[in-house]
């Protein structure tokens, strides 16, 4: 006999919406910094009825097609329901939630509640619900809740790796890249005194949200380069020397301290203009940049 | 589905509540009453003393369209009761709830056929502050739908809230798994051969429940410049002051004072019913702060039965409570825990109309043919009869309704006039057999209480400014007890 793969059957667990602290707390949490607290009522029953979504018969339009959980019934539709004389009996047709959960497997005598759960307007996690009716209850994904935040804590000691490269260790102490912390201050809003300090200010940034601190920190850095890079292409500036300046004004944006080499000159222009004594100058770059831009490609009219 | 026709809303050019911070006096007061000038036909020709010459005849000067009074003691009326005193501010009580033999796993886990398993047991299925827990080396643990036994072999008590237990299956060929968020029976006894010897696990049931209770302090102030008692301006044509009941009152301290009154007693009402506690840590602590961290408050009625335990049984306000389908679950389950049989249901007017409407429908659709009457005549008036009480296996309910529910003027609404809340009259007893109320209020202080009080002072005495302050305060604590015992009618609509 070949070996035949069991099938799981999909199982759903489900969630009340409502909940939230009641005061009453298991003995001996009370203290604690997080008190077992009970949220929800010890048991709810819901409707067993609801509507979906439906394309009409023509196609042309969407209908909302009644269901209906019926005990022991896989059909949902209320309308097959009674083509087929299937008979609800109210006693039996029962949707209880126990302390603000339900679990319902969806095989055997629970998949029309299976169905019904999936699909009924209750169900906020349903995307196609009618957004009119007042939701109840979502479905718990708890390995995709995992999955995203498994990604929040890879993103977190990604966010504090990249700051790490702005303080380093020295025989006697620490280098800080100062205009790079200093840019990142006033991105991020961050206000403290000494670089160390600015630093710590900001791991604590990127600790609350880290995607966002990475994105933001990353798109900077990058459309900066980008802005540089046409800058040169459209000769707005240019690299001589041991500086950088504007072409037509003749005027000296910055100069580079020791023998630095080409690639880092973009960078360190970047890092310059992120800080608050580039400011200015970085105002007037975007200022000669735009127009020859617009000169180069004019708006269509 | 019907159109709603009936408006519940106030009409009549409803009559505001304005609110005048610091202190009452003449300016605040007729910018209230006085006519624009502007536009007044008291000023006609722009010459004032013309202005004097014509008045119009008022010929009824206050007929009231309002409806009866606001019930501003709406809660306490119907649950109040006297304050039991106590000797703190912060009150206690530990409940004792039905042993559960069952356990969750707090992580869905699977192992091989013919191996042991672990998993490790739910936080809230531990006790002794997550020291010990139900499982032990020796019980078995049942997976009641599919059938499968499996022996405890192991429980590591080393983590606090987190114990480990590992098991294995009386069946080799079974793969054990267990899912989170399903229960598991413990079945605390050991299974052993013809000859055994001790192996002694000792049992301790926890008490269950513990509920704090911490007071809400309230108070209003009132103040008013003597010399607005002393007469107006110009001389009033229509009497301005009413109290709550629409009863005039002549004097403005006096009638500072029954308002402030009168605010305490709703704000004390609606705490009662759906008040929650503070927890903005700006609230309680800081340069903003407006009370401390003892008078931080409680859960009132409702958010304790639906969030503490409750039952709760959502149905169709459109077609009406049924007695039938949508009670015989909540008789079963009060069965099925042995709990309380008899019910008092509060409810709002709406939730009483509907429930009128679909019980002589259930009770026709029952009965068939037989004549059940819904409506009696008494000569030539034609009484509908209503539903006041219902009994059926052991179970009785009564119904008493809450005007306030339905009152739009105050929480009246289409939810809270539907909504019905059935508490049980007895099931919660305390340590010594005697039944409790289901909720219980609580007084502090020995001397000096939080019980109401009102003062006034006229400051000339004091100041020597010529105004007369006032204020009322109360402190307010209250349990509801064994939420677990009570319904909540909820009117949801699901299509």
């Amino acid at each position: 006999m070949a070996d035949e793969k069991e099938e799981k059957a999909p199982i759903l667990i489900l969630h009340l919406l409502d909940q939230q602290n009641s005061g009453w707390m298991l003995e001996g949490t009370e203290d604690t910094p997080n008190p077992e607290q009970k949220r929800a009522p010890g048991l709810r029953i819901i409707s067993n009825r609801s509507v979906r979504p439906k394309k009409s018969e023509d196609g042309k339009s969407i209908i909302n097609e009644k269901i209906r959980y019926i005990y022991g019934e896989p059909e949902i539709s209320v309308e097959l329901q009674d083509k087929r004389k299937v008979i609800p009996n109210p006693h039996m047709d029962i949707i209880g939630f126990k302390d603000g959960q339900l679990v319902v497997v969806g095989e055997g005598a629970t998949l029309g509640l299976y169905n019904f759960m999936k699909e009924c307007a209750m169900n906020v996690s349903n995307e196609k619900r009618i957004k009119t009716i007042e939701p109840i209850f979502e479905e718990m994904k708890f390995e995709e809740k995992a999955e995203s935040e498994n990604f929040i804590e890879f993103d977190r000691s990604e966010a504090i790796g990249y700051l790490k490269q702005f303080q380093i260790k020295k025989k006697d102490g620490y280098e800080y890249k100062e205009n790079r912390i200093d840019a990142l201050c006033t991105i991020f809003g961050v206000v403290a005194d000494g670089p160390a300090q600015k630093l710590r200010a900001l791991i604590a940034a990127a600790n609350v949200k880290p995607t966002e601190f990475l994105e933001k920190a990353k798109r900077f850095e990058e459309m900066g380069l980008v802005d540089i890079q046409h800058a040169i292409e459209l000769k707005v500036i240019e690299f001589k020397g041991t500086a950088v300046s504007f072409v037509e004004k003749n005027k000296v944006i910055k100069t580079f301290m020791g023998n630095v080499p080409d690639d880092k000159k973009l960078s360190q222009l970047n890092d310059f203009f992120q800080s608050p004594e580039g400011q200015e100058l970085y105002r007037e770059f975007k200022t000669e940049l735009d127009l020859k831009k617009e000169q180069k490609e004019p708006a269509l009219t | 589905m019907a159109n709603q026709i009936v408006n519940s809303s106030p009409v009549c050019g409803a009559s505001k509540v304005t609110t005048i911070k610091d202190c009452l006096d003449m300016p605040a007061f007729n910018a209230m009453y006085e006519a624009d000038p502007a536009t007044s036909s008291a000023n006609s020709c722009e010459d004032k003393t013309l202005g004097t010459a014509w008045m119009k005849y008022i010929a009824n000067d206050l007929i009231r369209c309002s409806g009866k009074a606001i019930d501003l003691n709406f809660f306490m009326s119907a649950f109040g009761a006297t304050p039991r005193a106590v000797d703190a501010k912060w009150v206690y009580n530990r409940y004792s709830c039905d042993i559960d033999h069952n356990v969750y796993v707090q992580n869905t886990v699977t192992g091989v056929a013919g191996n042991t398993l672990q998993f490790q047991l739910l936080r809230a299925n531990h006790a002794s502050r997550g020291k010990t827990s139900y499982p032990a080396k020796g019980y078995s643990i049942l997976d009641k739908e599919n059938m499968r036994w499996y022996e405890i072999t192991d429980v590591d008590v080393t983590t606090d809230w987190g114990h480990k237990v590992t098991v294995r299956a009386y069946n080799k060929d079974v793969v054990p798994q267990f899912f989170a968020n399903k229960k598991y029976l413990v079945v605390p006894a050991r299974m052993v051969g013809g000859y055994s010897c001790p192996q002694p696990t000792n049992a301790a049931t926890t008490i269950g429940y513990v509920q704090k209770v911490a007071p809400f302090r309230i108070r209003r102030d009132w103040c008013v410049k003597i010399d607005l008692m002393r007469g107006y301006k110009d001389i009033l044509r229509f009497v301005v002051k009413f109290n709550n009941e629409g009863k005039k009152i002549d004097a403005w301290d006096t009638y500072e004072a029954a308002i402030a009154r009168e605010n305490l007693q709703l704000a004390k009402n609606l705490l009662g019913f759906i008040g929650t506690p503070i927890t903005n840590a700006d609230m309680i602590a800081g340069l903003g702060a407006t009370i401390d961290d003892v008078h931080t408050g409680f859960y009132g009625l409702l958010p304790q039965l639906k969030y503490g335990g409750g039952q709760q049984i959502d149905f169709d306000p459109a077609i009406g409570f049924d007695l039938d389908a949508d009670l015989e679950p909540f008789i079963l389950s009060q069965d099925a825990m042995k709990k309380s049989g008899r019910f008092l249901a509060k409810h709002g007017k709406n939730f009483k109309a509907r429930l009128v409407n679909r019980t002589n429908k259930l009770i026709k659709a029952e009965t068939g043919n037989e004549m059940f009457p819904a409506y009696a005549r008494a000569g030539q008036t034609i009484r509908k009869l209503e539903v006041s009480g219902y009994e059926y296996l052991g179970f009785s309910v009564d119904f008493q309704e809450m005007g306030a529910l339905s009152d739009s003027r105050l929480l009246g609404g289409e939810y809270f006039s539907n909504l019905a809340i059935f508490m049980s009259m007895d099931g919660a007893t305390d340590k010594n057999g005697n039944s409790v109320n289901p909720l219980e209020f609580y007084q502090y202080g020995d001397t000096e209480t939080g019980s109401y009080f009102e003062t006034q002072v006229d400051k000339r005495e004091i100041t020597l400014c010529e105004e007369i302050t006032g204020y009322a305060a109360e402190s307010l604590m209250m349990a509801v007890h064994c939420p677990n015992l009570h319904l909540i009618a909820n009117p949801y609509k699901a299509c």
